[in-house]
């Protein structure tokens, strides 16, 4: 998983490299995940990161006036919960890599959106017996949205708000040991804040 | 460029359709008994007392055989519900493992069919109610293992494993048994690890409030 997430980045750094007009982007903010389980035993139960603080590397070039593409990395790190009647229960630390491809267009002014697809690496901290990670963390395919505006601090630093939208496909083996016959549609929304830095030579 | 903007709809579609997609709940074999008889009380640690401290007192196999039985029942969860740790000093454990017989003889556990040449034991402490008015144990729970003499080294450490890691499932809060024999908690269990039923048992045990609270150490008890 470690050499997918590199060779993303790194794909991405050399085709910057290639076209000269390279941008480099760290991200810093906060990610919301919908339950990765819902399940009943008694009663009624809901397993779910809570909101993480997430961090981010992004390396890009631009593909003529509107549109760019770019390698980024994501990381995210919170407790995965329990939910059961109305109580929450830490079920252990949960770290959460993102490795994805961005397609970005200008749409106005310096408002742009973005197309994203890459891969999810689950990263369960610690024992991860008697929980769904037991027997494996899953990596999962995943397509997102996204939309930025950025506002020029100098010639080549802007600084921007991003806000992020992704959905995969949850499931492990544990999951599917206990009976689940399908994986569960698990949605992230994003919000960071951006400041990318342009290559002397890259376009406006 | 309208063209490749125009890509951005369908592939926008195609997420918010993947999205759509329901997550469908197993169907769990129903539940064998596991209140305690007579009162009808259910048992668990709840989730203030875990990890569960185990001593186990380090006589031929015993730490390993309970080892691998907490790590099997363990394994029947999927949300926390249960973690555990072995304790070096048994005034330290809520759940005390011992061995009533001689030192067992020397051999590792194979898959040869099981033959029953040992026994085990789980005695619950009498309850009582504490000054908030709650049922709670006397005292930690104890199990003691015991093999025949003159049998077979490797029968005994077969038997030893699929025992202890019975008896352990009535220190978790099993209280009752299986009328099934090919679920570990049947009475003159045969098989190595839990079954489907074994797992929807104590999965459902879990979910249940707790009427016994489990006994609290002189050490650790409220002033």
């Amino acid at each position: 998983m470690t050499r997918a997430l590199t060779a993303i980045v790194l794909l991405a750094g050399v085709a910057a490299t290639a076209h000269a007009q390279v941008f480099a982007e760290v991200q810093a903010g906060a990610a919301w995940g919908s339950p990765l389980v819902e399940d009943s035993i008694v009663n009624a139960i809901t397993v779910a990161p809570q909101i993480a603080p997430a961090i981010g590397v992004v390396v890009g070039t631009r593909l003529g006036e509107r549109y760019g593409i770019a390698g980024r990395v994501r990381w995210a790190r919170s407790n995965l919960q329990r939910q059961e009647l109305g109580e929450s229960v830490t079920v252990l630390p949960l770290g959460v890599w993102t490795g994805s491809i961005v397609l970005e267009r200008s749409m106005w002014r310096s408002v742009s959106a973005e197309l994203q697809f890459g891969a999810i690496k689950y990263d369960p901290a610690g024992n991860a017996d008697g929980t769904v990670f037991q027997d494996d963390a899953p990596l999962v395919a995943t397509l997102g949205l996204g939309v930025r505006a950025d506002r020029p601090v100098s010639e080549r630093l802007t600084v921007g708000v991003h806000v992020g939208y992704d959905v995969h496909q949850f499931d492990t083996q544990s999951l599917r040991s206990a009976g689940f016959t399908s994986g569960r549609v698990t949605h992230r929304i994003s919000v960071s804040v951006a400041l990318r830095w342009r290559h002397p030579h890259a376009s406006p | 460029m309208h063209r490749r903007s125009s890509l951005l709809v369908p592939l926008a579609g195609a997420v918010l359709v993947a999205a759509c997609e329901p997550m469908t709940a197993p169907v769990r074999p129903t539940p064998y008994d596991f209140r305690l008889a007579k009162s009808d009380s259910v048992f668990h640690w709840p989730e203030s007392a875990v990890p569960v401290r185990f001593y186990a007192e380090p006589i031929g196999r015993v730490p390993e055989d309970v080892t691998e039985g907490l790590r099997q029942w363990q394994r029947q969860f999927l949300y926390g519900e249960l973690s555990w740790t072995l304790v070096s000093d048994s005034c330290d454990a809520d759940v005390v493992v011992r061995m009533a017989s001689p030192e067992p003889p020397d051999a590792e556990p194979t898959d040869d069919p099981f033959r029953f040449v040992c026994e085990g034991l789980t005695i619950l402490p009498a309850r009582v109610t504490d000054e908030d008015g709650r049922t709670r144990f006397s005292a930690r729970i104890e199990l003691y293992l015991n093999w025949f003499p003159g049998s077979d080294p490797t029968d005994v450490a077969n038997c030893f494993r699929v025992i202890t890691a019975h008896e352990i499932g009535h220190t978790l809060g099993i209280f009752g048994h299986s009328q099934r024999p090919e679920d570990l908690m049947y009475p003159q269990p045969a098989v190595r690890l839990p079954s489907s039923r074994d797992r929807s048992t104590i999965q459902t045990l879990y979910h249940l409030p707790t009427d016994i609270l489990p006994w609290i150490p002189p050490a650790s008890a409220a002033p």
